[in-house]
């Protein structure tokens, strides 16, 4: 995950930053990992793991919806919860994931897909993330089309 | 038939169909491709400069690129690899002209899988690479991490 910020591209995310300090403990906060760390001190932490020996073609699918199933069941009982991809994300890293939880390693066995951190939240979200418009997002009848039809 | 288009055919097939599947994050999952042939290697080596020095030259023994050279910089935690005349160009030239950016790079692979398997890096991955189809040349930068320690080092990727 780290060469992902290494692109260059978190680099120029937080080029608005004009303290040099600040940018580079920002930066130092990205690269390091630490950003999912709070991961460590979670009270529990759910792998999640799917099967790739019954035929199912849709287990990247199937896992990622049981995740979000168990986002909104955790925040509905005020807990907090977070998708954590990162660290299984490269193929290395999924091996060793692996290897630690005693899952089978071996590539047509199960993919673990992320695990998801459960715990108390420190703080609450003071206002909601910013939205794009719906229009930016909804296309009616063909790619790009921005205006609804009329219809008779 | 020529084996190295037909395989570099498979590759761009491949990696297509894993962009298409993936995009971005397709590239967290090739970093065991082309490993298998430098395993089969007995590379030794001491430090990085030693085992990547040795990965070259079995590199070019094995005529799959003609130069190639390194320099590691940026803390000690950014990998450069210069090369002409790789036989997996015309992969990259394919690709990109199917619109999809090249995210696969064996030859890297097989340096950064040494420098895990021999020096027992923390982790490494491929960051970016650049291809130049008239000269021939590729450059591929690359994160190197020798322990964790090294992970939170911070250099300005594309200066230093």
């Amino acid at each position: 995950m780290t060469a992902w910020y290494c692109l260059g591209e978190m680099q120029e995310r937080f080029e608005k930053i004009k303290d040099p300090v600040k940018k580079a403990e920002v930066l130092r906060f990205m690269y390091s990992g630490e950003v999912s760390e709070f991961a460590r001190y979670a009270p529990v932490v759910i792998a999640v793991i799917g099967t790739l020996m019954e035929g199912s073609v849709d287990v990247p699918y199937d896992l990622s919806a049981a995740i979000e199933n168990m986002l909104i069941e955790a925040h509905s009982l005020g807990l907090g919860a977070c998708w954590v991809h990162g660290p299984v994300a490269s193929t290395r890293d999924a091996k060793k994931f692996k290897e630690i939880l005693k899952i089978p390693t071996g590539m047509g066995e199960y993919k673990v897909i992320a695990y998801v951190a459960i715990g108390w939240p420190k703080e609450q979200r003071k206002h909601p993330r910013p939205k794009l418009p719906l229009e930016d997002l909804v296309y009616w009848e063909e790619f790009g089309r921005k205006e609804r039809p009329k219809y008779e | 038939m020529n084996e190295m288009e037909y395989c570099n055919d498979l590759i761009v097939r491949l990696e297509e169909l894993l962009f298409h599947e993936l995009s971005g994050c397709a590239a967290w999952k090739v970093e065991m491709v082309g490993v298998d042939f430098i395993q089969s290697k007995e590379i030794k080596g001491k430090n990085p400069d030693e085992v990547i020095q040795n990965c070259i030259k079995e590199i070019k023994a094995a005529g799959l690129v003609k130069e190639m050279s390194y320099a590691i910089s940026g803390l000690g935690v950014k990998l450069e690899l210069k090369m002409k005349g790789c036989s997996h160009l015309p992969k990259e030239i394919r690709l990109r002209q199917d619109g999809v950016k090249p995210y696969i790079c064996p030859i890297t692979n097989m340096i950064l899988d040494q420098l895990i398997e021999k020096l027992k890096f923390e982790t490494t991955y491929v960051a970016d690479l650049h291809i130049d189809e008239k000269s021939g040349e590729c450059r591929v930068w690359s994160a190197i991490y020798e322990d964790e320690n090294k992970i939170g080092s911070v250099c300005n990727w594309h200066e230093e």
